[in-house]
């Protein structure tokens, strides 16, 4: 079971990280972003199983708390970006200044 | 074992099947619909895996919390006067080479370890062990996730509500 959990986990981080890079919207970006947390979870908990102190569980709330800050900063950073680009489209955004 | 072995495996095929959905879905909205059945089914794995505090922890955070964010994220920056929100990808080989690429090494990592895949050690007190180690050992992570929240929430109301007293420029 551990190493079925695993190998999940690994498709599951693949899968995000080509989200992250093939996506064009920046809002499925983000999407492929909390998969690879998500993926990164299952690790914790699939080995805290094994410990008697279960300290990936105790990571994983932790990492459930950045991941929420990390959403809202990413959907605002995305807000403010449509409201100079008007498209949510990556391609667009390619200027540092205007 | 038998018939939660079936239910894991359930849970297994239902995260990877909307995961590989989200990845060739050109429509955002069920996009984000199968983000949602993909979280529903970690949280339950989690539940299997004797982690039910985390689970249902996953269940108010992601989908309760980050995926409305999403969902309203998406009704705000794409127009809504068309039938659906069509998406095209970016950039397609390369980026699906590289994830397979990952994926490969990954796996090959994974073929050569090797497990106890029994003798676990049970805890059945997790949810009052997990109060008590927060409270105690784990107090200051616990008070810097806390301010990390409160300084998410400012930064990103800072960030995202400007727009009223200068409009468009920057």
């Amino acid at each position: 079971m551990t190493k079925e959990l695993l190998i999940l986990s690994a498709l599951l981080f693949s899968l995000g990280l080509a989200i992250v890079v093939v996506k064009k919207h920046a809002i499925v970006v983000l999407m492929g972003i909390e998969l690879m947390l998500s993926a990164a979870n299952i690790n914790f908990i699939t080995f805290s199983r094994h410990d008697p102190h279960i300290q990936g569980q105790f990571f994983t709330l932790f990492v459930l708390i950045v991941a929420a800050s990390e959403a809202a900063v990413g959907l605002a950073i995305i807000i403010k970006l449509y409201r100079y680009l008007k498209t949510g489209d990556l391609n667009q955004a390619q200027t540092l200044k205007q | 074992m038998s018939s939660l072995f079936f239910l894991f495996i359930f849970f297994l095929v239902v995260v990877a099947g909307a995961a590989l959905f989200i990845l060739f879905s050109r429509n955002i909205i069920h996009a984000a619909i199968a983000l949602l059945c993909c979280f529903l089914g970690i949280a339950g794995i989690f539940v299997l895996l004797d982690a039910e505090f985390v689970g249902i922890a996953q269940i108010m955070v992601y989908i309760g919390g980050i995926l409305i964010l999403l969902i309203f994220g998406i009704m705000m920056t794409t127009r809504s006067s068309g039938p659906e929100l069509p998406e095209k990808n970016r950039t397609n080989l390369g980026g699906f080479a590289f994830a397979a690429v990952v994926f490969g090494c990954l796996l090959l990592l994974i073929g050569r370890l090797h497990f106890p895949d029994s003798g676990s050690p049970e805890r059945t007190d997790v949810i009052p062990f997990l109060g008590e180690r927060l409270l105690t050992d784990y107090i200051l992570p616990f008070e810097l996730a806390g301010l990390i929240l409160l300084l998410a929430l400012v930064g990103a109301a800072y960030i995202a509500g400007q727009a009223t007293e200068q409009n468009d420029t920057v």
